[in-house]
């Protein structure tokens, strides 16, 4: 019986492998779990150092003051077996070996793989590794990967293959806004593999979907079951590379030559549910906005801009990503018409030019649009807040000097009742903008549960593969 | 679908497959091959396995003109490039001369016989097949058939064994789907016909652990829409 809830809501760790030599990886990966803010105990176990990193550490596992939850290894590879045993031993039902030298180097590797499985098995211990970066649940300051996360949790849960997709990759999370749940990378899977944290994660609330990183399956019936049971729960989102060698397999027929890895695991997604990604950074923003949006009922888009030329790329991919993007009616457009500059467009996309009209522009013409029965996705390029009149009032400096207050409306307040549009209506909205967190309004709609891409494009994408779930989910 | 495995019933070995196992065959002839496809119920064409000129044109009269004459042997691949098929013959004549020609292009390879068929009037060609995958096991192929097959590698997969619904979503997936509709005034093809095939192909992969590969290529779109298996391949597993 695997303890997955116990990997990830530890109330203590054993951590080895951590020192006070700053640039070791070990040490590295217990300063990011205290940076996080874990709330349960750590007990550093060292055979010399009194304290690591001012926390007191003990000399074996046989020491320890209680039996903890969860047991952290970073070290040498040969050390690993005998403590890992020492672990069982001592009633410890959950670890994760960050240290590599197993099966990915074949031979003695592999052969010690082979021992730490049995190790793992013998003592029931749920393990995740080797060859792996740990862990994230990142609402509980739990982090065991060698990279900080130092940003909101949020409702994306990635499970990798690859260290780096789960680790790495904070770094684009944070400054994209988008929030994870967990994160997990699995490495050899000598006992855990992605099919059991697929399984875990269909059930897991906290997180709303799933970004997986898959670069081969080796028991594909249990994959299949896992993923079909995530996926009656929750967005799937895979990334699959190792399989671009089309035809790969040698064989006497056609369909031999035709079923590469590629083939059939594009029709393992599709008949199971799960929505594939060509890129890291669809799979990570498709998965952002199915954790927060709710699904479109149909393929009508409308996009809502500032300028043309988004507005021209978002209904150019719309209509290849195969989604519509239909002329508004004669009536909803009369009541555009009657709000917007005459220099705007009103029959889909919506080009607002230079309309800076914050309540029209965030409350009533959003609200017309989503009420009206015409459209199933709101798409938008934006300026939000009021950055460019504060940069302007930056670069008049003292030749136009104007009281901020005067002109420079407070955002926040139309902002977030902008949020509850979603909600209120059942629709999704996706937003691009240029200007990442320089315009301060989009940090407080990724907050809030609004994604920002920072491409139009990437907007409509995001779109089109919830339409596709949406549309599967409506076949049955 | 399901994949558990209580729905893989205990299946007696295809008698075709056994009797072709025990002559030490590799694959089946075109004749056993379409012989196991309609066992499992798959439309094949009306043909029939002839040794001579004789039985050749009493078997065209029963089939109907036009008819194709082809070699017929496990051995035997690469038919048309080697002269081994002889196509629309209209009459008793050219039955007769067809048989002759390829029977000396054959030479003393061996052979089954000769299959005569009738000639399926149809422009659009399909495929479907089935392969083994390693990790997902039996998988199921459907496709844009003929000599466009591994040009435009236009498919779709699903492991085995699917319903029918998978298989129609099968035929969403090719970019050259609209090959289905009612293109240049052609019925639209029998949709519901193809995807009984896929699910009986993938039936086939469930209960034959001894089918390796299978190609059915082409799978035509006859005159009246309705799918029929004109040509076939089934590779046995070492």
């Amino acid at each position: 019986m695997l303890e997955l809830h116990k990997v990830f809501n530890p109330r203590s760790i054993a951590f080895f492998g951590a020192s006070n030599n700053p640039t070791t990886m070990g040490t590295g990966e217990l300063a990011f779990l205290i940076m996080a803010g874990f709330k349960g105990k750590i007990y550093p176990v060292h055979p010399s150092e009194k304290k690591v990193l001012g926390i007191d550490a003990y000399k074996s596992v046989s020491e320890l003051p209680e039996v903890p939850d969860l047991a952290v290894m970073v070290l040498p590879t040969s050390i690993v077996p005998p403590i890992l045993d020492e672990c069982g031993r001592a009633g410890i039902s959950a670890a994760i070996v960050v240290s590599g030298g197993f099966k990915e180097i074949g031979g003695e590797g592999e052969k010690l793989e082979r021992e730490i499985e049995k190790i793992a098995r013998k003592h029931g211990i749920t393990l995740i590794g080797p060859n792996c970066m740990g862990v994230g649940h990142f609402e509980i300051g739990l982090n065991t990967t060698y990279s900080p996360y130092d940003q909101k949790p949020g409702g994306v849960t990635i499970i990798s293959q690859s260290g780096t997709y789960a680790s790495h990759v904070f770094g684009y999370t944070k400054q994209a806004g988008i929030g994870l749940s967990h994160s997990v990378s699995v490495g050899n899977s000598a006992v855990v593999d992605i099919s059991d944290c697929l399984e875990y994660f269909a059930d897991e609330p906290s997180t709303k979907a799933i970004a997986l990183y898959v670069e081969g399956i080796n028991d594909g019936e249990k994959f299949m079951r896992a993923a079909k049971k995530a996926t009656s729960k929750k967005a799937v989102v895979a990334y699959y590379v190792g399989g671009s060698k089309a035809g790969a397999r040698a064989g006497l027929s056609h369909t031999g030559a035709l079923a590469g890895d590629d083939a059939i695991y594009d029709g393992v997604f599709r008949e199971t549910g799960i929505i594939r990604a060509y890129d890291i950074e669809e799979l990570l923003t498709w998965s952002w906005a199915f954790s927060n949006q709710p699904l479109p009922a149909g393929p009508r888009v409308c996009i809502l801009s500032h300028s043309g030329g988004p507005a021209a790329s978002i209904a150019d991919r719309a209509e290849r990503d195969g989604l519509e993007v239909p002329i508004f009616s004669a009536e909803l457009q009369k009541k555009l018409r009657e709000l917007v500059p005459m220099t705007a467009a009103v029959s889909n996309p919506v080009d607002l030019t230079f309309y800076m009209d914050v309540a029209s522009v965030c409350e009533e013409i959003p609200r017309i649009l989503c009420s009206s029965g015409e459209i199933d996705a709101l798409v938008i390029y934006l300026i939000f807040g009021s950055f460019l009149l504060s940069k302007t009032k930056k670069a008049l400096g003292k030749r136009l000097d104007f009281p901020a207050d005067s002109v420079i409306p407070d955002i926040t307040g139309y902002l977030s009742k902008f949020v509850e549009i979603p909600h209120d209506f059942g629709i999704p909205v996706i937003a691009s903008s240029f200007w990442s967190k320089e315009d301060e309004g989009i940090e407080l709609l990724c907050e809030n549960g609004i994604p920002v891409f920072n491409a139009p494009e990437r907007a409509v994408d995001a779109v089109s593969a919830m339409w596709r779930v949406s549309a599967a989910a409506k076949e049955g | 679908m399901a994949t558990s495995s209580e729905d893989k019933k205990t299946v007696e070995m295809n008698p075709v497959i056994k009797e072709a196992l025990e002559r030490g065959q590799k694959t089946l002839s075109e004749y056993q091959s379409k012989l196991l496809l309609s066992n499992y119920g798959i439309p094949v064409v009306k043909e029939k396995l002839v040794n001579n000129a004789e039985e050749a044109i009493e078997a065209a009269k029963e089939l109907g003109y036009p008819v194709v004459l082809k070699a017929c042997g496990a051995e035997i691949s690469h038919k048309t490039e080697r002269g081994l098929v002889e196509v629309g013959l209209k009459t008793p004549e050219d039955v007769k001369e067809g048989f002759k020609k390829i029977s000396s292009n054959l030479g003393d390879e061996p052979r089954e016989g000769l299959l005569i068929e009738k000639m399926v009037p149809g422009e659009r060609e399909l495929v479907i097949g089935l392969v083994r995958d390693a990790q997902f096991g039996p998988c199921v192929m459907f496709g844009l058939g003929g000599i466009f097959t591994e040009i435009l590698r236009d498919t779709s997969f699903r492991v085995a064994p699917i319903t029918e619904e998978d298989a129609m979503q099968m035929m969403e997936e090719i970019r050259s789907k609209a090959i289905l509709g009612s293109v240049r005034g052609k019925p639209p093809a029998d949709k519901k016909a193809i995807a009984t095939a896929l699910v009986r192909l993938g039936q086939l992969g469930m209960e034959q652990d001894m089918v390796a590969e299978v190609d059915v290529n082409p799978f035509i779109i006859s005159a009246d829409g309705s799918p029929v298996a004109v040509d076939a391949l089934v590779v046995l597993k070492k």
